[in-house]
C-alpha cells in the first residue's frame, strides 16, 4: 500500500500508450512487466527480496514473446532457446 | 493515515498523558490548548519517536533523555518510556475496474528503558504493531515497512510541523540548491516517486545484464568488443551516480553547515562585541578606580575634621571665654609686653635712648642709663619664663576666639562640605557600580564564542561545500559525454547484433528494457511536472487566500510557485520576485510553508495528518483567521497545538470545525501564571477537558500579556 | 614667634587607662589602609584630645588618673608638631584653675587634661557608637549637634 498508488499506477499505463507495438499483443505485455515490475518495488520495501533476479526474469519473459512472435512472423526464430 | 489517540509514559514531562484526536471528516480539526512550554515540543518528539524510533529525535537521539528530568530513584533506576500510537489507514484495491476502499485500525507501541543509576543509559526501543479488530488485537510483522510507506521519515517536517521550523523551505540563508533538495525530497517522496526511482534503477541493470549476454554472443570481434566497452562505461555510470548523488548530498550538509556558522556568529554579534564590551568594562573599571581614590580622599578630609584645629574651637571657645578673659586682663595691664625688650635691645645697639639721652658705652651718664636698661632686659627675662608662655598663648590663641557668636562654628562649615563632597562622590561610585555590573552581567551572557573562530569555521565548510559543488559539475559533464557515446555505440552494437545467428533473442531483450525505462522515465517526468504544478497552484491559491486579507502585504504579493527547480518563489507586482526573508512579513512567510505543506499533502491525496506546533505565531486578525480556515478546509486531519494568544479572536472558527478541543498545562507554571495550586510536585504535563472557551481549578490562569498583537 | 616655641609636654607621656586601649585600637587608624569610616581617628592622640575638648564642653570633672591602671600610649612629643594643641591645653588649664602661673607647671596641666580625657572617653565613645551609620557619621552628627546646643550650663 505505497502513499499514491492509484495515482502512479494510473499515469505509468498512460505511458504504455506512448510505446511502439513491436508485435501483437507487445504493449499488454509490456503493461504486465511493468505492473509486475511496480509490484516486486512495493515488496522490496516492505521486505528484501531478490528484485533484480525477479525483473530480470519478467523482462527475459517479455523477450522471448516478442522474439517468440517476431520468429512465427518471419520463421526465423530458433525454437530451442 | 488518520491519527486516533497517543498516549504517553515516562516520556520525558509526559508521565503519564492521553490524547485523543478528531478523525470526523465535518470536524476535523483538534485544538491541543497549550501554553509554552507546556509540552508542545514533547509531544511532537514522542510522536515521531513512537513512529520512527530515535532516528526521529534530535540529533538522532545522541545524548537525548527520554525519562522524565525528576524521576525519582526510589520508583526504581531502570525507567521504563512506552509511546502508543493508535491510527487508521485507509486502503484502496482495484478489483475489476472498481476501487474499493478498506479502513483499518492500528496500534504502534514503542518501548525502551533507561537506567539512570548516575549517568543515562538507554537500551534500543522495541516497536510492536497491531492490527485493530472487534475481537481484539493481531500482531504484525514489519512494522517499520508500514510506517515508512505510510509516512515516509523524509517528510516527517511535512506531517509534523513545528510552525517556526517549517520556515526552512523559504529561508534565503541557505544555497539555493539546498532549498531545492528539501522541496524536491519532500514533493518526490509524497508521491511515492521512490518506488519508480527504484524500478529504474533495477530495470537499468537488466539492461546492462543483457549487454553481457551480447559480449557472449560470439562470432564478431567488434560486437565482444563494443559490448565490453558498454559494460565498463555502465560500471562508470553507476560509479558516477553514486558519486553525484555522494556529492549533492555532501554539498547540501556543508551548506547546511555554513548557515548553522552564520547563525551562531549572528547571534554572537547580536548580542554584542566581546571585544567592545571588554573595552567599556575596561573604562568603567577605570572610572570605578578613579572615583575611589577621590572618595578615599574625601573620606581623608571627613577624618581630617577630628584631628584639626577647628573641632576645639568649635568644643571650646564658649568654656574658655573666661581664661581668655584673664589674659586680656593681663594684656590690658600691659603685663604682656610684646616688643618691650626687642626695642631696649635695638637702643642698647643703637647707642641713643628714645627719649634722646646718650647710650654711649664709657660715658658715665651713658655707661649709667646703659646699666639701668640692662636690668629692666633682666628683670623682664627673669619674669618671662611665665611672660613668654602667656604672651605666646595669647597672641597665638586669638584665633581660637574668633569663633565667638558666630551661628555656625567654622567645623560645622567643613563637615558640611565633607558631606556634600562625600555623598557627591558616593553617587557617581554606585552609578559607575551598577554600569560595571551590568557590563559584566552582559559579558557573562554571552555565549563563550570566537567569533573569529567561528569565521574560520565558516571558511573551512564554504570551501568544502564549494568543493563538492564542483565535483558535482565535473561529474555532470562526465555522465553527459557517457550517455552521448553510449547512444552511439549501442545503435551500433544493435545493428552487429542483428547480424549474428542468436542476436535476435538478445535484441528482444534489450528492446523491452529500453521499453520498460522509456515508461517509467516518462511516468516519473509526467508525475513530477504534473504534481508539481498542481501543488504549486494549490500552494499558490491557498496562500493567497491566506494573506489575502493583509492590505499591507495583499498588494504587494502577486503569486506564488514552485519552479521547474523545485524553487518556492513569490512574485510582486510586473512579476519581479520578492526575497521570502527581506520582503515577506512573519505572517506571509509562515502562511506560505503552511501552504507548501498544506498542498503537498493534498496534491498527493495520502491521508495523512499534519500536527502543527504555533500556526498561528506572529499572525493576528484577518490573516490569522484566514490560515486558519484554510488550513482546516485543505488538510484531512489538522492537529494544532495553539497557545491563548493564538486561540484568541479564533474562537469561532473552532467551535465550527473542532471535533474535539482539550487543554494541557504545567504545574510548575503556579504560581507566576496559573492561579490555583495544582498540588503537583514533580514536573510533568496534565490534561484537562477545558475547550478554549472554558477554564478550571487547573487550567485558569493569569491574564496572558498582549505582546504579539 | 615659631623659633620661639617649646614643647612644655615634650618628657611628659600620656598615659590612658587600660581599659581604653581597646577604643584607641578600634576608632584610631594604625595603617594606611585602615578603614577610615570605622576608624575615624587619624592618630591616637586625636581621639585623646578629643576627649578632652568634649570633657571641657560638657564641663565634666577630670577624673583622678591614678586610680586607674594606666599604660602610655602616646610620647608628650607629639605636642612638638602641633602648638596649638599646647597653647588649647594651657587654655584649659587657665580656664580651670583661674591662674595663668599654672601655664609654667606642664605636668599640672598635663594631670588635668589626662583626666578630662579620662572623664570624656566614654562620652566620645558613645558619640562613636550611638547612630545607625558608621562611627565617622554617628560621631561627626554628634559633634554637630553638641555645637548647635551650645554650652551645657
Ligand atoms: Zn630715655
Ligand atoms: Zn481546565
Amino acid at each position: 500500500m505505497p502513499l499514491n498508488d492509484r495515482k502512479i499506477v494510473t499515469i505509468i499505463l498512460e505511458q504504455c500508450d506512448g510505446i511502439e507495438e513491436r508485435c501483437d499483443g507487445y504493449k499488454e505485455e509490456i503493461i504486465e512487466v511493468v505492473s509486475d515490475i511496480l509490484e516486486f518495488e512495493r515488496g522490496h520495501r516492505v521486505s528484501a527480496t531478490n528484485i533484480q533476479k525477479k525483473i530480470n526474469e519478467k523482462c527475459n519473459a517479455a523477450a522471448r514473446f516478442l522474439a517468440t512472435r517476431r520468429s512465427q512472423s518471419t520463421g526465423t526464430e530458433e525454437m530451442n532457446s | 493515515m488518520k491519527l486516533l489517540r497517543a498516549e504517553f509514559q515516562n516520556f520525558r514531562m509526559l508521565r503519564d498523558l492521553q490524547l485523543e484526536f478528531s478523525i470526523d471528516p465535518n470536524t476535523n480539526l483538534t485544538v491541543i490548548r497549550a501554553a509554552n512550554e507546556s509540552g508542545k515540543t514533547t509531544i511532537l518528539h514522542g510522536l515521531q519517536w513512537a513512529l520512527y524510533g530515535d532516528a526521529a529525535l534530535p540529533d538522532k537521539g545522541e545524548g537525548f533523555r527520554l525519562h522524565p528530568i525528576d524521576w525519582d530513584e526510589r520508583e526504581g533506576n531502570r525507567v521504563p518510556i512506552i509511546a502508543t500510537v493508535e491510527f487508521e489507514l485507509t486502503t484502496y484495491r482495484r478489483t475489476s475496474g472498481e476501487v474499493r476502499e478498506t479502513r483499518r485500525r492500528y496500534r504502534l507501541v514503542r518501548s525502551a528503558f533507561e537506567e539512570v543509576d548516575g549517568g543515562t543509559r538507554r537500551f534500543d526501543s522495541t516497536v510492536k504493531l497491531f492490527a485493530l479488530n472487534e475481537t481484539g488485537a493481531s500482531p504484525i510483522d514489519a512494522p517499520e515497512a508500514l510506517i515508512n510507506d505510510e509516512l515516509p521519515p523524509e517528510l516527517r517536517e511535512v506531517f509534523f510541523t513545528d510552525g517556526d521550523r517549517a520556515l526552512s523551505f523559504i529561508e534565503a540563508d541557505v544555497a539555493l540548491s539546498t532549498k531545492r533538495e528539501r522541496v524536491q525530497r519532500a514533493i518526490r517522496s509524497l508521491l511515492g516517486l521512490g518506488v519508480v526511482d527504484g524500478a529504474i534503477k533495477h530495470v537499468r541493470k537488466s539492461a546492462a545484464e543483457v549487454n553481457k549476454k551480447a559480449k557472449q554472443v560470439g562470432g564478431s570481434d567488434q560486437l565482444n568488443s563494443i559490448a565490453t566497452r558498454l559494460e565498463a562505461m555502465e560500471n562508470n555510470r553507476e560509479k558516477l551516480e553514486t558519486d553525484l548523488e555522494d556529492a549533492k548530498q555532501q554539498f547540501s550538509a556543508f551548506d547546511e553547515k555554513v548557515d548553522e556558522v552564520d547563525r551562531e556568529i549572528a547571534a554572537a554579534l547580536q548580542k554584542g562585541d566581546k571585544v567592545k564590551l571588554r573595552k567599556d568594562l575596561e573604562n568603567a573599571r577605570a572610572e570605578i578606580s578613579q572615583l575611589d581614590s577621590q572618595l578615599a580622599a574625601a573620606n581623608k578630609e571627613h577624618s581630617a575634621l577630628f584631628r584639626g584645629r577647628s573641632i576645639a574651637t568649635g568644643l571650646l571657645t564658649p568654656v574658655l571665654v573666661g581664661a581668655f578673659n584673664t589674659l586680656e586682663e593681663l594684656h590690658n595691664q600691659g603685663k604682656i609686653p610684646n616688643t618691650t625688650i626687642p626695642v631696649l635691645y635695638d637702643r642698647l645697639e643703637a647707642k641713643v635712648c628714645i627719649c634722646g639721652e646718650t647710650l654711649v658705652p664709657g660715658n658715665p651718664d651713658g655707661d649709667n642709663r646703659r646699666a639701668h636698661i640692662q636690668k629692666l632686659i633682666d628683670d623682664n627675662q627673669r619674669a618671662d619664663e611665665i611672660q613668654e608662655i602667656i604672651t605666646d598663648l595669647y597672641y597665638s590663641t586669638k584665633s581660637l576666639q574668633g569663633g565667638r557668636g558666630a551661628e555656625t562654628s567654622a567645623w560645622q562649615e567643613e563637615f558640611k562640605k565633607v558631606v556634600e563632597r562625600r555623598d557627591g562622590i558616593q553617587t557617581l561610585r554606585d552609578e559607575a557600580g551598577r554600569k560595571l555590573r551590568a557590563l559584566e552581567m552582559q559579558l557573562d551572557s554571552l555565549p563563550d564564542t570566537d567569533i573569529q573562530g567561528l569565521r574560520e569555521t565558516r571558511r573551512r565548510y564554504k570551501d568544502l561545500r564549494d568543493r563538492y559543488l564542483s565535483k558535482q559539475s565535473s561529474i555532470g559533464t562526465q555522465l553527459t559525454g557517457l550517455s552521448r557515446e553510449r547512444e552511439v555505440l549501442e545503435v551500433e552494437r544493435d545493428r552487429l547484433l542483428r547480424e549474428q545467428k542468436r542476436g535476435a533473442r538478445i535484441l528482444a531483450e534489450l528492446e523491452v528494457t529500453q521499453d520498460v525505462m522509456k515508461i517509467l522515465k516518462s511516468a516519473y517526468q509526467r508525475i513530477t511536472n504534473e504534481e508539481l504544478r498542481k501543488v504549486s497552484e494549490l500552494m499558490n491559491s491557498v496562500f493567497l487566500e491566506m494573506i489575502g486579507a493583509d492590505p499591507e502585504q495583499g498588494s504587494m504579493i502577486q503569486r506564488a510557485e514552485i519552479s521547474h527547480e523545485f524553487d518556492i518563489i513569490v512574485y510582486g507586482p510586473n512579476d519581479r520576485t520578492l526575497n521570502p526573508d527581506r520582503d515577506l512579513n512573519g505572517a506571509s512567510r509562515r502562511a506560505l510553508t503552511l501552504a507548501f505543506i498544506l498542498a503537498l499533502t493534498k496534491v498527493s491525496e495520502v491521508e495523512a495528518p499534519n500536527v502543527i506546533d504555533t500556526p498561528l505565531g506572529m499572525t493576528s486578525g484577518f490573516v490569522k483567521h484566514s490560515i486558519l480556515r484554510t488550513a482546516v478546509r485543505e488538510s484531512t486531519q489538522l492537529i494544532l497545538f495553539l497557545t491563548h494568544d493564538e486561540i484568541a479572536g479564533c474562537e469561532e472558527i473552532i467551535d465550527e470545525s473542532a471535533g474535539l478541543v482539550f487543554t494541557l498545562t504545567n504545574p510548575v507554571h503556579y504560581p507566576k501564571m496559573l492561579v490555583n495550586d495544582p498540588g503537583v510536585s514533580e514536573r510533568r504535563v496534565v490534561r484537562c477537558e477545558c475547550d478554549h472557551r472554558s477554564d478550571c481549578q487547573l487550567c485558569l490562569r493569569y491574564e496572558d500579556v498582549q505582546f504579539e498583537l | 614667634m615659631a623659633d620661639r616655641y617649646f614643647n612644655p609636654f615634650q618628657a611628659i607621656d600620656i598615659n590612658v587607662p587600660v581599659e581604653f586601649h581597646e577604643a584607641f585600637t578600634r576608632y584610631c587608624q594604625r595603617s594606611a589602609d585602615a578603614v577610615i569610616d570605622q576608624s575615624p581617628f587619624p592618630r591616637m592622640v586625636d581621639l585623646w584630645f578629643l576627649s578632652v575638648c568634649i570633657a571641657s564642653r560638657l564641663g565634666l570633672e577630670p577624673a583622678d588618673i591614678t586610680d586607674y591602671d594606666t599604660r602610655k600610649i602616646i610620647d608628650g612629643s607629639i605636642f612638638g608638631s602641633d602648638p596649638w594643641r599646647v597653647h588649647t591645653l594651657m587654655l584649659i588649664a587657665i580656664a580651670k584653675s583661674g591662674d595663668v602661673q599654672v601655664v609654667s607647671e606642664p605636668r599640672q596641666m598635663m594631670t588635668l587634661a589626662n583626666g578630662l580625657a579620662v572623664a570624656g572617653l566614654p562620652k566620645v565613645i558613645e558619640m562613636l557608637k550611638e547612630g545607625d551609620a558608621e562611627p565617622i557619621w554617628n560621631l561627626s552628627d554628634a559633634v554637630d549637634s553638641l555645637l548647635r546646643k551650645g554650652v551645657v550650663a
